[in-house]
């Protein structure tokens, strides 16, 4: 498989601080790569890197091959990279399907408004939302907002998709469900980089996971690798006193 | 989008009908007055909603527009002998230019911030207009009556006017119609919702807010020119925020967020405000405005979301909706 | 340019920036514990300028010596316009509303001063007003001074009163975390309602003394509504301390513009100021933000 994003030695500083720090690594083309990490690992920060909020101080992210570092943020999704944040955003005062079909209208189709619509219900149909799609995102629960997050960037039609936990707060069931759309979506091709706290979720979705802690990549492979490397249980667990 | 001929748009056809043919039951000019105010409020309103209700930018600085647009047409038209119809174009490319290239720094702002720097920038207008001789300093300058017709936009009756804001208000509201449902239309919104998801979907938040305030006001400017015509003289105090507010009221209470809701607010507020003058503002100055803003200020406490807003999200619109695709299939039939 | 013209500029300057100062650290109260921007900040100050008059006119008062009452009437006032209206209006989503709202609010008060007081110029005779103290070439006017020294010991204050009673602790800390103050029993109703009222009363300081040699007229918060907001963009919006340097700032900038660009152009100077150092303001925080 050949790599469609490859990040190399990204760093970032705040005021001095090192939010990351050195961190690289790829992922393939079809895959689903997981990110993982406790809180204030550096993830979100490598997400917002990745997808243009924030500009690296110094590493660069190639994307397909090309050096899209710096690029500004509003011209991803025309290279087919769509994002999700982790608190969500929904446009409040636009209707489900308005919400869907501004990512389709601004997408990689270059949709117009009309086309937009059709293939914003395509999405809606997709993800299980069709029936929701005169609603507003307040009328709806938790796990529709997060749906709703990702019919948005899945409507820009993304070659890549970089999920910020979206399963945060979701019941079992509700997982199960979130983790059976991802396949679907990936199995039509694109290709997913995710955040996760949920390790079940993580295990059963990616080929690949990538470790982080303080701002480093700490190490990656399989689930079970990571999930059997000592360090990593010593940064989930603590360190067993003897 | 499925696009039919139904009852929906026959009301429409009668109301426009009912508009065209008023001025030959109503004769007194101070009731076509209230008409024409309407009318040219409603187009003020509009051309804000660009910004303020699609866009989420509160502008409080468009009296300032407005009154750079009417200067453009009454210069013109007295030095140069330009008229007001080719001012209007200029008014709209040069204002809707000017405001945006100014405005443009300014987008990094956000909410009450950009508000104050369109007041700034109105105020700062306003200043440079009571100082400049040009434009007849403080005492401003007169549009006369020298020649009546279209080429002069000048006319004795004020049924001509009444047409020309009637067609303004129609060509405005459909423009904004078109705006919202299209692709602008979309950025702008999302822009308002929330600027990084804009971002996030591939929408280029500067470029789309300096379309929005170009739009916006080049669509004041032409009512400023229309403005310096029927009302005959213009100085600097058109420019007063105070002003601006005019605009800006009628979309509060019609509910800012949609197109339609400003058009009502204006069509309600602009007769309800002539008639408190009227009535109440002989008793002892200034009562109107009070009770004007009272009701203002209620609207804001009570229905925050405006009339638009409580009925968008209300039975009664739900209840409308099946009594009119009743009708509709009574009329026509079923249809696909 | 003549240095003796300039330096009479510049304490014209500071004796205006006074009432600016004042006013926009009135704002500021408002602003740094609410987090809204008060809209009809001028107009309170020209309800309290009537409120001073009426003292004068009904029952002869020194505008000077009226300060404290005038401050307590628009506490009074200040509270019940938060407690009554603008709670109400508060939202997670967007101001918006607060800022409609204030608007209207500023409307309605001066055509209700239009109603009740037409729209003539009224003036409160001080004993000072019209004296003068003469520093060599220098010329003072006792009022403005006079309102200079109110301008001080209103800071301290309320510098004072920030710091060390408690309802001030409690200011300070809804302004730190509204909800954080709550956890740890704040009532932070009581506390806007304070701030408001405070804000309210500070303005009401600045309409007393300035009621000493300027006229009262319905529209004339409007002069004052928006030089607060500039105040309050130079010093720092949240900032008391900024608000006192920008006012001198601002009064300044007034007085020795209007020196060098011609007094019909010193609006204009003034305005394309603040503008500049909003937008610089906010691209250098932008820049902090990311790092």
């Amino acid at each position: 498989m050949a790599e469609l994003l490859e990040i190399k030695n990204l760093t970032k500083n705040f005021h001095g601080l090192k939010a990351v720090s050195d961190v690289s690594f790829t992922v393939e083309k079809g895959s689903i790569t997981g990110m993982i990490g406790s809180n204030g690992a550096g993830k979100t920060t490598v997400f917002n890197m990745i997808s243009g909020v924030l500009t690296p101080t110094s590493g660069s992210i190639i994307y397909q091959g090309k050096d899209i570092t710096g690029t500004k943020a509003c011209k991803y999704t025309g290279m087919g990279i769509a994002r999700t944040f982790q608190i969500m955003k929904p446009l409040r005062n636009m209707t489900v399907l308005d919400n869907v079909v501004s990512g389709a209208i601004f997408g990689r189709k270059q949709l117009n408004a009309v086309q937009a619509r059709e293939y914003a219900a395509e999405i809606l149909e997709f993800t299980g939302l069709y029936d929701k799609k005169d609603l507003y995102p307040k009328d709806m629960g938790t796990p529709y907002k997060k749906r709703l997050e990702v019919a948005r960037a899945l409507a820009t039609d993304p070659e890549l998709l970089l999920l910020d936990e979206v399963m945060a707060g979701l019941n079992p069931t509700e997982t199960d469900e979130a983790v059976e759309l991802f396949q679907k979506i990936n199995e039509q091709g694109t290709t997913i980089l995710l955040i996760e706290h949920i390790m079940r979720a993580v295990a059963s979705l990616c080929q690949k996971v990538v470790v982080m802690h303080h701002g480093e990549k700490i190490t990656e492979g399989t689930p079970e690798q990571v999930m059997n490397d000592p360090y990593v249980i010593e940064i989930y667990l603590g360190k067993e006193e003897d | 989008m499925r696009k039919k001929f139904g009852i929906r748009q026959i009301l429409l056809l009668v109301l426009i009908l009912i508009c065209l043919i008023v001025p030959t039951f109503v004769k007194t000019p101070y009731m076509l007055g209230i008409f024409v105010t309407t009318f040219y409020i409603g187009c003020g309103t509009l051309a804000w909603s660009v910004l303020g209700s699609l866009t989420g930018e509160i502008s409080l600085g468009h009296a300032g527009f407005m009154g750079l647009g009417a200067y453009i047409g009454a210069l013109l038209m007295n030095n140069k002998h330009i008229t007001p119809w080719v001012g209007m174009l200029v008014a709209f490319v040069v204002v809707g230019l000017l405001a945006a290239c100014l405005l443009a720094p300014c987008f990094v702002l956000s909410g009450p911030y950009f508000t104050l720097v369109t007041i700034a920038f109105a105020e700062a207008f306003r200043n440079l207009f009571t100082n400049w001789d040009y434009a007849g300093k403080g005492q401003g300058i007169l549009v006369p009556l020298k020649e009546q017709g279209m080429y002069s936009m000048r006319w004795i009756s004020k049924v001509p006017y009444y047409y020309i804001a009637l067609i303004m208000l129609i060509v405005f509201y459909v423009i904004l119609r078109k705006i919202d449902r299209s692709k602008l239309g979309y950025a702008l919104k999302t822009i308002r919702e929330d600027e990084e998801t804009a971002n996030a979907v591939g929408i280029n938040p500067f470029k789309y807010k300096f379309i929005a305030t170009f739009i916006s006001a080049g669509l004041i400017a032409v009512v400023g020119v229309f403005y310096a015509n029927y009302i005959g003289y213009i100085n600097p105090d058109i420019m007063k925020q105070s002003q601006a507010l005019n605009y800006v009221m009628p979309a509060i209470i019609g509910g800012i967020g949609s197109i339609t809701g400003p058009l009502l607010g204006a069509i309600i507020l602009t007769p309800l405000s002539e008639f408190l003058s009227a009535t109440l503002s002989h008793i002892a100055g200034g009562l109107n405005l009070v009770v004007y803003a009272v009701i203002v200020i209620a609207v804001i406490l009570f229905r925050p979301t405006g009339i638009m807003g409580w009925f968008d999200h209300s039975k009664f619109k739900k209840k409308m909706n099946d009594r009119f695709d009743a009708i509709d299939a009574k009329l026509f039939g079923k249809r696909g | 340019m003549n240095t003796e013209i300039l330096i009479q500029a510049i304490i014209n300057g500071i004796m205006v920036g006074g009432i600016y100062a004042m006013i926009g650290m009135s704002l500021n109260m408002i602003f740094g514990v609410m987090k809204i921007v008060n809209f009809c900040q001028g107009e309170l100050l020209m309800v309290s300028m009537y409120i001073t008059y009426l003292f004068y006119s009904e029952l002869g008062m020194e505008p000077f010596v009226a300060i404290p009452l005038v401050a307590v009437i628009m506490f009074g006032v200040g509270a019940l316009i938060q407690s009554t209206m603008i709670t109400r209006s508060i939202k997670e989503d967007g101001d918006q509303n607060v800022l409609f709202l204030t608007c209207c609010l500023g409307i309605f008060l001066s055509n209700t001063a239009l109603l009740l007081f037409k729209s003539d110029y009224r003036t409160a005779e001080s004993v000072f007003s019209n004296k003068v103290v003469s520093l060599g070439s220098m010329n003072i006017s006792v009022p403005k001074l006079l309102g200079f020294v109110a301008l001080c010991v209103t800071t301290v204050l309320i510098f004072l009163m920030l710091y060390y009673t408690k309802i001030g602790k409690q200011i300070r800390a809804t302004s730190q975390n509204a909800i954080g103050a709550q956890v740890t029993g704040i009532r932070t109703k009581v506390v806007y309602a304070c701030t408001y009222g405070l804000g309210a009363a500070i303005a009401g300081i600045a309409g007393a003394c300035l009621m000493s040699y300027y006229y009262v007229y319905p529209a004339v918060g409007n002069i004052y509504g928006t030089r607060s907001f500039i105040v309050v963009t130079m010093g720092g919006l949240g900032s008391v301390v900024g608000a006192f340097f920008g006012g001198i700032g601002l009064g300044i900038m007034e007085t020795v513009g209007s020196v060098i660009v011609g007094a019909a152009f010193k609006d204009t100077l003034v305005f394309i100021v603040f503008i500049l150092i909003l937008v610089i303001k906010e691209n250098l925080n932008i820049r902090r933000r990311k790092g």
